[in-house]
This record gives C-alpha cells, structure tokens and sequence, in this order.
C-alpha cells in the first residue's frame, strides 16, 4: 500500500492538511476558538504569551512556531490582542522563511475589538481555504514519514500486546527508512542498559546512560526520593509487575529492537532519520506527550493503552490501541485498533502487520477514532 | 473465531487436539485450560493470561505446569526452578532476583523477587 501526502514547499510532506488558528497570547483564546467553531479549522490555545519568565514565552514562541512549521499543517492565522510578548505580526513574518505556507494574523486592539477581529480571521481562513483546496495529494515513502511512540493507562496487557505490536511497526518503518521519536523518558529508567546496547554508536550509549543517570538524579533531588522507592505503583504491583526494571522493559517494547540513532533535545529538530530519543521532561497528562511529538514533528502517533484514553492531538492523529480485549470492547468507540490477540496467541508479526496497514491507511486521510470524534486537544509542554 | 470457551465439559478437547495458532512459540489452549505466555525463549518466567486457582494445569507452549499457588492475569509464574539469588528473566532480560529458592509453579512476585536496579548501576556499561 502506498502513502500519499501533501508535498510543502520546504520538500518535506504532511499526512494532513490543516487549517490552524492559534492565538499568540491567552487574552485572544476566546476569539481564536470562536473563529474555529465557525470555520473548518483546529483551534490552538494556551495559557501564556506575556507576563511570564522569559524562558517560559521562548519556549511558547518556539512550540506556535513548530506548529505552523508542522507538514501537518497547511496554513495558519495567528490571533493576537496587541500588547502581548509574542507578536502576531512578528511571529508571523518570522515564519515566512522557515513555514513557507499560507500564514496570516489579526490583532484584536487593531481591529477594534472582536467582532470585527473574528470577520477579519474568517475572511482569511476561507482565503486560506480555496487555496488548500486545490492541494493535492502526492505519492510520500515510508522514508518520509516520522512517529511518535506513546503508552498511558497500561495495564498487564500493555507489555505483552500493546508496546509489542507498536515495537513490530516501528521496527518495520525503521526497516523502510522513517524515523520514530520516543518521549517521556522517564519510563526507559531501569532500561538504561538494554537501550545503551542497542545504540547506532558508542557515543549514543554513553548518552543514554547519562541521560538516565541525571534523570534519576534530579528525581532525587526534586523528591527526596529515588524513584524506585514509587516505582512500581501500588496499582503495577497489583498488576503483576515487581521490579521497576520490568517495568521499564515492558515500556520501552514500544521501541521495537532497532539501533538507536540519537537523542534530541526539546525544541530541536530531528536531524536525520531512525530512532530518536527525547530528552525533556514532559507533564504528566498524555496530552503533553502528544503535543511533545507534534512540536518535534512527528506526523501521528501511535498509543498504546490498557485501560483507554479518547484523546486527540490538533496537529497529529492519534492511532490508539489497547491489548485488552475487555477495554476494546468497552471503549470501542475510542480505539482504532485491537491488540489483544496477540495474548491469545496470535503472532506478534501478524498482529503488526495490520497495525502497520491501519497506520498507511491513517496516512493516507482515513480519520482515527480520535479525529471523527472531534478531539483537538493540545496542550503546552513546560 | 476461537475462544477458550469450549462449552460443556463433554466437548472437551483433549490436549493433542490443542491448536498451534502461532509463530511465537506460544500455543493456544481451545478447552478451559489455563495458559501463561513465555515473552522470550530464555525467560525463567511466563504470564499468566486468565486468573489461576491452585492446582490447576498452566499450558505454556508445549510445556504444562501446576500452579502451586492461586495466581492472578498479569502476574508471573516461575516455569524453572529458581535458585536464591538467580535473576528471573523476562522479555529476555533479568529484571530482579530471587529471595529465596523459587519452585516451578510459584507465584513470582515482590514477596520473593528482590530488585536489582542498584546492583545495576555498579555494572560497568559495555562499549
């Protein structure tokens, strides 16, 4: 089965062809979501944009930029009030070299309040609009393509069918040339070792290790605690999972048993393709852990839960699975994919091979469960 | 669509009439036996699949093992003896170690398994 995608001028190629609107400060949150509810657009909101450390308004600038960076993304209008840190205007002529798209922007003081701020937006989205219309989609390699790996709600049934079969299809898209960025690192602690062994090069071991050794590190000096006193929950343990090792190796199934290119740090791109590590802390909620992949570049995700998640990402879909026949079948609605029968017996590969078919077929526009549904969540990473 | 619900005890199949569905070295039970999913050939462990009372036959792969205590889905069972301060392997990789002498058909778990995370970091990495 072959992809198709939406070539962007830069050469690289989106699975989606959205039409974003995001606001530059929170003051323009409201107007931003009005104009998404009456237009065919993905709303981006946030909570920051002025009055904050410096570091925290760098790192919103950069993740609005991502966005609009985003293959994903086919063009973007920024709402902003006027007196904010992060100019729409600025951010937006910024963009015209590195996001070279269909870029616009709106300033709620200008304008003269919101009315006649949300006509203007919706004059340029459906602007915008004609012009993505005419996009076509054109034939896009396995090499071109970039996911995430994700697991949250595990269960018992997450290392033996859920990360196991996401491994399959990451191995797979390494075979054909993509690349995969694994996040939230703190779930590979205790598998340090296993990942150092299966490093590209020396260097990427010793990266790892160190990696993980400062992670422990500042988990102790944060908490007073190492985090294999908490770890496993109360809730693994009753699972049936002992060591925070078993853990760690059930987790990091998800990374398939291909080399390990490198690690990345939050903000950077990836610079080349195979398996890369992201080396930031994440907030907790799933959501960070999306939106982490979308700011990185990932075209979609692919998510693992035991016990279930209905969330989306605005910017990239997000192909759920779970390995528990019983939360399949509860949670129907919010799954695209069923990986228990890996537990019952059936193979690993031949469980991988249709997830890998579901996932081309999910490049290529069919909606996930998470799309149909509507969810657009997205949320900041600080 | 095959399921371990094989009806009235009468239909029971017996054990050569098992269906091999796998590549994995996994077999699949279609009576009401019990099986435990072996994640790696070198593994010392299995998981058990469906709730498990003691006594009770445990099918992995070929392999048939009594439980000796009630174990729970999701929770391991020791397919080899384990001898005190052996690692028990699972997904191929050690990820603790035996407190005490672990019999075959023992309910693995913290009561009896130690965690070796700190024993691991006085391992010199391998490069």
């Amino acid at each position: 089965m072959e992809m198709m995608g939406y070539l962007r001028r830069n050469g690289k190629k989106g699975i989606r062809n959205l039409l974003v609107v995001a606001s530059t400060v929170a003051c323009s949150n409201s107007v931003a979501r009005r104009v998404a509810q009456i237009t065919d657009t993905v709303v981006i909101n946030h909570e920051s944009g002025c009055m904050d450390p410096t570091e925290k308004i760098n790192r919103t600038r950069l993740i609005l930029k991502r966005i609009a960076e985003h293959p994903n993304v086919g063009a973007i209008v920024f709402i902003g009030l006027g007196c904010e840190n992060i100019d729409a205007e600025e951010i937006a002529k910024e963009l015209e070299v590195t996001a070279d798209k269909p870029i616009g922007w709106v300033r709620i003081q200008d304008e003269g309040g919101t009315t006649k701020t949300i006509e203007k937006a919706v004059d340029i989205v459906n602007k915008f609009e004609t012009i993505l219309d005419t996009q076509k989609r054109v034939p896009m390699d396995p090499s071109e393509l970039c996911i995430g790996v994700q697991c949250g709600g595990s269960d018992w049934t997450s290392a033996l069918a859920g990360n196991t079969s996401i491994g399959y299809v990451v191995d797979k898209l390494i075979d054909n040339g993509g690349t995969v960025l694994y996040g939230r690192i703190e779930g590979i602690i205790g598998s340090e070792r296993v990942l150092a062994s299966r490093s590209a090069c020396p260097e990427v071991g010793k990266s790892i290790m160190e990696m993980v050794m400062r992670l422990k590190e500042d988990f102790y000096l944060e908490n007073g605690q190492y985090i294999e006193d908490i770890n496993p929950t109360p809730g693994n343990k009753a699972g049936g999972i002992t060591t925070l090792l078993e853990k760690s190796v059930g987790n990091i199934k998800k990374s398939g048993t291909c080399p390990i290119t490198g690690i990345i740090r939050f903000g950077e791109q990836i610079p080349d393709r195979g398996m890369w590590f992201l080396d930031a802390k994440i907030p907790g909620p799933d959501i960070y852990g999306l939106s982490a992949y979308a700011i990185h570049g990932c075209h979609l995700t692919i998510f693992s839960s035991g016990l279930g998640n209905p969330i989306g990402c605005a910017i990239i879909p997000a192909l759920k699975l779970t390995g528990n026949a019983e939360t399949f079948q509860k949670l129907e609605e919010n799954f695209d994919f069923d990986a228990s029968p890996i537990i019952r017996g059936v193979s690993i590969e031949k469980v991988g091979v249709d997830l890998y078919n579901l996932m081309i077929k999910i490049v290529n526009g069919q909606l996930t469960r998470a799309e149909l549904l509507d969810f657009q969540e997205f949320g900041f990473p600080y | 669509m095959l399921t371990s619900d094989s009806g009235s005890s009468n239909d029971r199949l017996s054990e050569t009439e098992r269906i091999d569905l796998c590549s994995e070295g996994i077999r699949l039970s279609i009576n009401d036996k019990k099986i435990a999913i072996k994640m790696d050939s070198i593994d010392n462990v299995a998981v058990i699949i469906d709730d498990t009372q003691k006594g009770e036959n445990v099918f992995v792969g070929e392999l048939k093992i009594i439980a000796k205590k009630n174990i729970k889905r999701g929770h391991k069972i020791a397919i080899m003896p384990i001898i005190k301060g052996k690692y028990i392997i699972k997904y191929g990789v050690p990820i603790g170690k035996a407190k005490n002498d672990i019999l075959i058909g023992c309910h693995v778990h913290d009561h009896n398994v130690s965690d070796i995370i700190n024993e691991m970091d006085h391992m010199e990495f391998d490069d």
